[in-house]
């Protein structure tokens, strides 16, 4: 009996202890979706990484919470650019500390050679880290980058230049992206000392809010708050990344209180999330497009006529209804509505089966011809049922006499035929990196682009890529849109698309989640974010 | 019994080889590489895509490829992963136990459940009961597993709040994995009891889930093995010899049934390592297969085939241990070879 009570009472001991050991601390968990590739930012191009990084590292500029506008960071201001474009100088903070881990204690602050560091470590062949851990650097090099950067000078401690080799106007918004962010040179020089250099991209030193404390693979992400943050202390103690890979699970999880935020709640639980009383959905438009490239190197699509006729084939507003259950608007320019430069004076093609037929005649196709539509093969924002909608079209472009096969790839072999131009009709869509027009135009619409291989309507026009690189080479916001609005007409009148849907993103949490703002780009950051009790 | 394994093992050997032919080539046939994946809807110039494509040493002639994955192999060394960059081999091990400490529990509770069900069912042969046990692990074989781990959250974790919706354990034990198999672990880290009872409630519904497929099949196994058994003239013979009921079935049937339950057992576990896909993502659970079908649509090369010469080197020494087996519990085995 004694031992019995004995045992129940150190049990009792041993709860309370622990409760009252973790209940002191203040944790924020988020249900995320999949497990980070990388803990550098500078290696990945997913969404999922992107969002595990950005708790532990910051950038020169970046982009104000909520918006595409930027703004300075580790940059004391925004830099100083020269008359002819090529020069842009930044004054860095000398207040910012790295980050104090188990696994490396800093010496210094932050200064310009990390700077350095960073961006030498992607551009540069013979840099130390180069190769480390891949050296591929997807993002900086389909950003151009590469070519772009012609060197970088640290002018003192805390100034650096950035020499360009041509004018670029979206060259301030690129350094606020992902794998812009800063990497700390003393723990790349610690880790050549002790041998370890591919620790640099699993165990991070960063200079953000939280400070990185472990990974448990396809599990948990521990970070703990750094007190000294520059911008201000988070009031969370702990941000944990709870990885839950699916979606009625993860809504699941935030009913019972696993979790307090649910990334990429599923659309068909939206509405039962809205009405619970405890949760809420936040929605925004996204920052994307989802299109129909018809590829002008093949006929009949060579013909503008055909091009316009489809346009005005496809009932658009039925594919928001069937599949995006509501959650999306008609597109009618390829930068979505929420952009600078939009051009709303433009009139969309109407759904008009009949004005399709004539136009079909004119182009000197009276009774249609036979095509290929290729749908897409995975999920995403821009367009989430790739096979449904493709039936869809089919069935409205049946109606004027066009005869099209559905072809299905899977996404890798999607991906390499449609970049060689092997199809006809293509479902594609885009998602923004950085806010700014040119990278929707330029980067799937422009002459380079058809050479690279993006711009799957393989459509050159060399009066629409002249407005796109007069508005490069300006850095006056008045001139950049009015080019960006005339290129948007040139695409308009030449239909090398039909701009299908901007679909909106969705976020869930608790309701106790307060000053949480939706970004545009995707990605969820908690910085300024409280818990209310 | 030493020619009998002898060729056994000759055999596998082959197999394992005729595997890593397999592995290394069926992915590379397919279009589309880790470059073109990565980059998504971008595009880079074709002369930085060869670079890029040269860093991670996919430049190289095929044969060349090959025959330095089966060199470094040996050795020990799988490759790194594109995706994470890190060895294959650490990643492998890593979620290994997850997918063991699963598969343990779930097989346990098919065992345990589905062998006593299946005897009695034979035994009771045309009864409510065996008609019971029948309809209801035909059930279990028709289960759509997506669907039954839902409905299992929904009742236990959401409606009754006696389970958690899913993970490993508590978000509130901050434990650093020493073995990977969490049961260890918590006392291994001096957590004790509490961490202990949550690791196990942890493991109940994916158990229950992962351990349906494999309890149908033990079940409806057991019960057509023992009712074969049953008609044999030696067990008419034992009954006759006055044997009581629980000794004829406990010890002269149920050996001589266990063979093809053996069999079913061993192949359970086999699909255990590699099938767990479902039962992994709706329960958050970090183990292989999960990881190992991400890898195939990332085009991730040294994982998917470091993968599956890991699996296959596995399956092949459980495939010898069941043969083994056979050859102990049938001593005619032993004396055909």
């Amino acid at each position: 009996m004694k031992i019995k009570l004995l045992l129940s009472a150190s049990f009792i001991v041993c709860i309370s202890s622990f409760i009252s050991l973790h209940a002191k601390d203040k944790t924020f968990i988020y249900c995320s979706e999949g497990s980070p590739s990388s803990f550098n930012p500078q290696l990945a191009t997913d969404g999922t990484t992107f969002n595990a990084t950005i708790p532990v590292y910051d950038k020169l500029v970046d982009f104000k919470v909520g918006t595409t506008l930027v703004e300075p960071s580790l940059a004391k201001e925004k830099p100083k650019i020269s008359v002819d474009g090529l020069t842009y100088t930044f004054y860095l903070r000398n207040d910012v500390h790295w980050h104090t881990t188990k696994y490396f204690k800093p010496t210094r602050n932050f200064n310009a050679d990390d700077v350095l560091f960073t961006f030498d470590r992607q551009r540069k062949k013979d840099h130390p880290y180069h190769l480390v851990n891949g050296g591929t650097y997807e993002y900086f090099n389909s950003m151009g980058m590469g070519e772009l950067i012609k060197d970088i000078i640290k002018v003192d401690d805390y100034t650096v230049k950035f020499i360009l080799t041509k004018p670029e106007a979206p060259f301030l918004a690129n350094l606020a992206m992902d794998f812009a962010s800063i990497l700390s040179k003393e723990y790349g020089d610690y880790l050549i000392k002790i041998g370890k250099k591919e620790h640099i991209d699993t165990e991070p030193i960063g200079t953000g809010p939280f400070i990185f404390k472990r990974y448990t693979k396809d599990t948990i992400i521990r970070y703990e708050v750094n007190k000294d943050y520059f911008e201000g202390r988070s009031p969370f103690d702990q941000l944990v990344f709870s990885i839950t890979p699916d979606a009625s699970v993860r809504y699941q999880k935030l009913k019972v209180g696993e979790c307090h935020f649910a990334a990429y709640p599923s659309p068909t639980d939206l509405n039962a999330i809205k009405k619970d009383k405890n949760l809420r959905v936040m929605e925004q438009e996204g920052l994307n497009v989802g299109y129909l490239a018809m590829n002008v190197d093949k006929k009949p699509f060579d013909n503008r006529l055909i091009r316009q006729a489809i346009n005005h084939a496809l009932d658009k507003k039925s594919y928001i209804t069937a599949i995006y259950l509501g959650n999306a608007r008609v597109a009618k320019n390829p930068i979505p509505p929420s952009m600078w430069s939009y051009n709303d004076e433009i009139k969309d093609y109407e759904y008009n089966p009949e004005r399709a037929k004539k136009l079909l005649k004119e182009a000197g196709y009276p009774k249609g011809f036979e095509t290929k539509l290729w749908v897409l093969p995975v999920s995403r924002p821009y367009n989430p049922q790739g096979k449904k909608m493709g039936e869809m079209m089919q069935s409205d472009l049946a109606k004027i006499g066009i005869k099209a096969t559905l072809v299905q790839y899977d996404w890798p072999t999607y991906l390499e035929k449609s970049k060689n131009g092997e199809h006809e009709l293509l479902q594609m869509g885009w998602t923004g990196d950085n806010g700014d027009p040119d990278n929707f135009l330029y980067t799937n619409l422009s002459c380079d682009a058809k050479t690279g291989g993006a711009n799957r309507a393989r459509w050159c026009n060399t009066q629409f890529d002249e407005k796109l690189i007069a508005a490069k080479k300006t850095d006056k916001l008045d001139k950049r849109i009015v080019e960006y609005k005339e290129a948007q007409k040139i695409f308009h009148d030449e239909a090398p698309w039909v701009t299908l849907a901007h679909s909106k993103v969705s976020v869930a949490m608790s309701n106790k989640v307060v000053g949480y703002k939706i970004d545009p780009f995707g990605r969820d950051r908690f910085y300024g974010v409280d818990l209310q009790e | 019994m030493f020619r009998y394994l002898s060729q056994r093992i000759v055999v596998l050997l082959i197999a394992f080889f005729g595997i890593t032919i397999i592995a290394f080539s069926l992915i590379r046939l397919a279009p589309g590489d880790p470059i073109t994946l990565l980059l998504g809807e971008r595009s880079v110039s074709e002369e930085l895509r060869k670079e890029m494509t040269a860093n991670l040493g996919f430049d190289k002639p095929l044969i060349t490829q090959y025959f330095l994955f089966i060199y470094q192999g040996l050795q020990g060394d799988l490759g790194t992963s594109v995706i994470t960059k890190r060895p294959v081999v650490d990643e492998f091990f890593q979620r290994l136990p997850a997918t063991l400490e699963l598969g343990i529990i779930a097989l346990l509770f098919a065992i345990t459940v589905g062998m006593p069900f299946g005897i009695c069912a034979a035994v009771k042969r045309n009864s409510f009961f065996d008609y019971f046990t029948s309809f209801t692990s035909l059930a279990g074989y028709s289960m759509p597993i997506f669907w039954w781990g839902l409905v299992l959250i929904i009742i236990f974790s959401v409606h009754i709040h006696i389970l958690p919706v899913s993970g490993r354990m508590n978000l509130m034990y901050d434990i650093e994995p020493i073995t990977g198999f969490m049961l260890i672990d918590v006392w291994l880290r001096g957590e004790g009891m509490p961490a202990f009872i949550d690791v196990l409630k942890h493991l109940i519904l994916p158990g229950i889930v992962m351990g349906t497929l494999p309890l149908a099949v033990i079940t409806r196994m057991t019960r057509s093995s023992m009712l074969e058994i049953l008609k044999e003239d030696y067990i008419r013979t034992a009954h006759a010899k006055g044997l009581t009921n629980m000794r004829v079935i406990g010890i002269h049937a149920l050996r001589n049934a266990l063979i093809p339950v053996i069999t079913v057992i061993g192949l359970a576990f086999g699909s255990i390592i590699t099938g767990a896909i479902l039962t992994e993502t709706i329960f958050s659970w970090p183990g292989i297969g999960r990881w190992l079908v991400l890898s195939v649509t990332q085009r991730d090369y040294p994982v998917i085939q470091g993968g599956i010469v890991i699996i296959a080197s596995m399956i092949i020494m459980i495939n010898i241990l069941v043969d083994t087996t056979y050859a102990i519990v049938n001593p005619k085995m032993r004396k055909q070879t």
